[in-house]
């Protein structure tokens, strides 16, 4: 390869490779982390639990996991709906009656606080229950994965 | 725009995705608007403030859950962790929702101070204008009835081998160099493709035979890569021949397309080479794989093809191949595997039947986030030849292959 072509061919990785830095702002949801720590063992409890049966709890335990963080993805989609919806309604000057309040804007961020605790709730007791089906070794191994 | 949001609804709710970004769309869109729209500076510039006085309230919000994300982190991976462990990192949420709250209340208070109700009106119709602001479509969330199903693959390793699907799951590659895992249905007129170091006798038996051909040593590395749920690509893209002649092999690709069904997993795989000694190389097929705990059948059928180049054209060589493939884990990490099938090399020639018959065996190991398959196989390639063509024997024992390797998977993302 000639010394130009290996230049341009250099530039040409970096571009992409900033292209793929993405834009910098506020930190992601932290649930979307919480389930990839879950889902990423799901299909490795069996090479890592002998035991059928502690395995297959293992296995709905993580899966649960999965549904409480889209069952709480879908209550933040409701909520950004709901927040959608008062937007909509204030697009005309007549609409901008009553006041808007702080709650146009809470909801675009965040779901009522009460849905959170109640998956985080679940979420604690599924993680205390699967460490109590884990032997020690068995845990770390299963912790290293992600 | 609708399959945009429509991909970046699945994403969020996928958990891979993220509102951060359409939030910020819609920061962005009445900080435009207000820009745009609000003649009078003082009020604009007020309006502006509340603008930016918001985002660094979400920006605030964000932060908060980061500290929230990162105790509960702490907690998943210590295995004394308790309730109490958990509960101290929920414990700030609810006096920071309060100030949350407070802070959203000075902020609306000001914007609408700010702009008259006619400018507010003109800002909120451009603001909802902005489809990347809003991603959501009702039916997607569940708006108006049942929630989606959860996703039904899991984005992380396969662990049991006899439990693997067809393809790798998204975000997962795996660096291959060693048999068994990627081979399946690889059989082309003149050529099989297999991973890893391999080692091939030719010691044809038959009153037809030509002299042995020297024995060949082969080195084939590539990489196999889950770019969705259920679509796969990969490549040997480092194919060497050492033995007799070292030489550069043409690169084997594949994409394999899979359908998950209740009891098993259909997968559409089109293969090629690039050009060798007979031109370029092309087998699509279907294959068909079932999977447990303990037991994984795959069963197929490809037309392989090899069609020379535009360069030097010859007359297509086409044949079939019949793979058939039992994998067994006798423990989790230990498996077995048997291999089979019916192939016919060349449709033009006659009595070119073909029955293969292959054994391996493999090691799963997983270290850390990376899953390590020790792998090896034998395999008669021509092992019985019913037709005897040419003069040759039936059963052919003296012409083998055996590959060992390694492959390594991993979590890309």
């Amino acid at each position: 390869m000639k010394v130009r072509s290996a230049r341009l061919l250099a530039v040409g990785v970096w571009v992409i490779l900033a292209g793929c830095g993405g834009e910098k702002g506020p930190p992601r949801h932290p649930v979307a982390e919480m389930t990839a720590r879950s889902t990423a063992k799901l299909e490795l409890i069996d090479l890592v639990v002998s035991d059928p049966s502690r395995a297959q709890r293992l296995h709905a335990l993580y899966l649960e996991v999965a549904t409480v963080a889209r069952d709480f993805d879908l209550a933040r989609a409701r909520s950004m709906l709901r927040a959608q919806d008062e937007w909509q309604r204030r697009t005309t000057a007549e609409g901008q009656e009553p006041p808007a309040s702080e709650e146009m804007l809470e909801l675009l961020l965040a779901p009522p606080i009460a849905v959170g605790k109640a998956a985080f709730e679940r979420y604690t007791a599924l993680m205390l229950e699967a460490r109590s089906l884990l032997r020690e070794d068995e845990f770390e191994t299963l912790n290293g994965v992600r | 725009m609708f399959w945009i949001a429509l991909a970046t609804a699945i994403m969020m709710l996928s958990g891979e995705g993220d509102d951060t970004r359409a939030i910020a769309a819609l920061l962005a869109g009445l900080h435009e608007a207000i820009a745009a729209h609000v003649p009078a500076e003082a009020q604009r510039a007020r309006a502006l403030r509340a603008v930016a006085d918001f985002e660094q309230v979400f920006d605030k919000h964000r932060q908060d859950l980061q500290v929230f994300g990162a105790c509960v982190e702490a907690a998943d991976r210590d295995y004394r962790a308790s309730r109490a462990n958990y509960e101290a990192c929920e414990r700030p949420l609810e006096v920071q929702r309060v100030a949350l709250g407070h802070a959203l209340q000075a902020v609306i208070g000001e914007y609408q101070a700010a702009l008259t109700p006619a400018e507010r009106a003109l800002v909120a119709q451009l603001v909802v204008a902005r489809p990347e602001a809003w991603i959501l479509d009702p039916a997607q969330v569940g708006g108006q009835g049942p929630a989606p199903a959860v996703e039904s693959r899991p984005r992380g390793l396969e662990g049991v081998v006899s439990g693997r699907h067809l393809t790798l799951p998204r975000n997962i590659v795996s660096i291959v160099f060693g048999p068994l895992g990627t081979t399946f249905a690889q059989r082309y007129p003149s050529s099989i493709v297999d991973g890893g170091a391999s080692y091939l006798r030719g010691d044809v038996a038959g009153s037809g035979a030509a002299a042995s051909s020297p024995d060949e040593w082969h080195a084939h590395l590539g990489v196999r890569f889950g770019l969705f749920d259920d679509l796969e690509a990969g490549a040997l893209f480092l194919p060497f021949e050492l033995a007799p002649d070292f030489r550069f092999e043409p690169v084997s690709v594949f994409i394999t397309q899979q359908f998950r069904l209740e009891a098993l997993d259909l997968a559409l795989r089109l293969s090629f080479h690039t050009p060798g000694d007979t031109g370029w190389a092309l087998a699509p097929g279907i294959v068909l794989g079932t999977h447990s705990r303990q037991l994984g059948f795959q069963g197929g059928v490809t037309l392989a093809m090899e069609v020379g180049t535009f360069g030097t054209p010859r007359a297509p060589i086409a044949g079939f191949n019949l793979p058939l493939r039992m994998t067994w884990n006798l423990v989790p990490a230990f498996f077995l595997d048997l291999e089979s099938g019916v192939a016919y090399d060349d449709l033009a020639a006659s009595g070119l039947w073909t029955v293969p018959l292959g054994f391996g065996a493999g090691y799963s190991l997983l270290l850390g986030k990376r899953l390590i398959d020790f792998t090896a196989s034998f395999n008669w390639d021509h092992w019985l030849l019913p037709g005897e063509p040419n003069g040759l024997s039936a059963l052919q024992f003296g012409a083998f292959r055996v590959s060992a390797g390694m492959s390594m998977s991993f979590q890309a993302l």
